[in-house]
């Protein structure tokens, strides 16, 4: 099965995704989960700092996204 | 986003600064809202503790593909947890660009991962055992098949889903400006919003003078290309919902109700539908009972004021309700006491804000979202006693 994005303005088949198979999903839950094991153990300092960056970025890309 | 599902580009850039608020709220407050909490009782200690779940899996829509995510996401990390990201399946390159812009921001790599799967596949998502939480916004019934499987495993849901939110114009509004706020709410991203004004009941003394200059205000709104930014109305997310939603419409009019302004399927491509505004509309047809996701306005007239605050009530869902009158104080006690709704707003329309708690009663689901009660949705609220 395939994911499919169109534009509905124009009825454009803009991109086809792959769909992940079972093993491909549980492959990124497990990284996921050991992402988790040490960032939760960071501090609010630390990850506010990323969050904030992440708003920076927001801020750069508001405008010329092509998504 | 604009490609993607249709959205008007002024509004996507609006979308991405709110969603950058969001971000920048949660790295401002977060520390605060999860500070430990020491509370006497006749332990030596006894402390609240507020700590990550772990994995949390977002299920979410198509209507705002980025303010719905990291509107759950910046609380959620903020808090420790990890995240998980099923999006509407018409909205992946959106999906994906999200998981980028934390990857960019120096988050881990897999902190925040989406899962380009279809919504077949989320049910064995919930039953693995590192998921430890879901939480949705989408439709009803996709809420109850989530929240079904989830209860099953014994996992915690926030559900944010759909609504029908009545707006109520009272004999003593200034009609001006309650026709600007209903136009504009009910338009919101094309009319797809859960919380677009969808249902105006308004006091019959006023109903007249309130349906003509409604009418006006819809039919001046520009339909068209969602990349010209003079664009107001876009094409619907996907021709099928599109054709759904003249259903409803078509159905109403059979049921009796009246069309003031649009109605018909344009020709030519795209997933348009034009402003369409019903009068008339009463129990029964689908633009009283059931939600319109689409720039479709229901107009119902209230004999009086106990009427109307009925019929508002008088819904399965209860997300957002609004009230306009030049009473402000009548206004909001009608908000407070009488209107059955997750938010009420009195002489403006219903938003989401990040300092606000956001979320629905009935049918419009559980739990809320943003403010410091949404980032206590997924945390394991820990007592500590030590004798």
């Amino acid at each position: 099965m395939s994911l499919e994005s169109k534009n509905p303005a124009t009825d454009e088949l803009l991109q086809t995704y792959t769909e992940m198979n079972n093993q491909e999903v549980d492959e990124i839950i497990n990284c996921v989960e050991d992402d988790f094991h040490t960032w939760h153990k960071t501090s609010f300092t630390d990850r506010a700092k990323l969050m904030r960056s992440a708003a920076t970025l927001l801020k750069i890309k508001k405008k010329n996204w092509q998504i | 986003m604009t490609q993607e599902m249709g959205k008007p580009i002024a509004g996507a850039i609006t979308e991405v600064e709110k969603c950058a608020f969001v971000c920048e709220y949660y790295a401002d407050n977060a520390e605060n809202f999860l500070a430990p909490e020491i509370i006497q009782t006749d332990a030596s200690i006894s402390k609240v503790l507020y700590q990550p779940l772990g994995i949390v899996l977002a299920v979410m829509p198509w209507n705002f593909p980025l303010w719905q995510v990291f509107r759950f996401a910046a609380p959620a990390l903020m808090a420790g947890n990890a995240a998980l990201l099923k999006h509407a399946s018409n909205v992946c390159g959106s999906a994906l660009a999200i998981e980028n812009i934390f990857c960019e921001a120096g988050f881990p790599a897999d902190i925040f991962r989406t899962l380009l799967i279809g919504s077949t596949k989320v049910a064995r998502v919930i039953e693995n055992p590192l998921v430890k939480a879901v939480t949705l916004t989408g439709s009803t019934p996709a809420g109850r098949a989530v929240a079904a499987k989830a209860g099953k495993m014994l996992k915690k849901t926030v559900l944010e889903l759909g609504g029908s939110d009545p707006y109520i114009v009272l004999a003593d509004a200034d009609i001006e400006h309650a026709v600007q706020n209903c136009v504009t709410s009910r338009l919101i991203n094309s009319g797809q919003s859960c919380i677009a004004a969808k249902r105006f009941i308004v006091e019959k003394s006023v109903s007249k003078s309130f349906t003509e200059k409604f009418v006006a205000n819809m039919k001046s709104k520009r339909c068209g290309d969602p990349l010209d930014e003079t664009t107001e109305i876009g094409p619907q997310a996907r021709k099928d919902l599109r054709d759904d939603l003249h259903k409803q419409v078509q159905s109403s009019l059979d049921k009796g109700a009246r069309l003031l302004l649009g109605g018909k399927v344009p020709e030519g491509p795209g997933a348009y539908y034009p402003a369409t505004v019903l009068a008339d509309v009463v129990p029964g047809m689908p633009a009283y009972d059931e939600e319109l996701f689409g720039p479709v306005a229901a107009i119902i007239t209230a004999e009086d004021e106990d009427e109307a605050i009925r019929i508002a009530n008088d819904t399965v869902f209860g997300l957002g309700a609004a009230v306009f009158t030049a009473n402000h104080k009548h206004g909001e006690k009608i908000a407070s006491e009488q209107l059955n709704a997750g938010a009420c707003f009195v002489n403006c329309l219903v938003k989401s804000d990040p300092r606000l708690p956001f979320g629905g009663i009935g049918d419009s689901g559980y739990g809320r979202e943003l403010g410091h009660h949404g980032i206590k949705e997924f945390v394991n609220i820990k007592t500590v006693y030590v004798a």
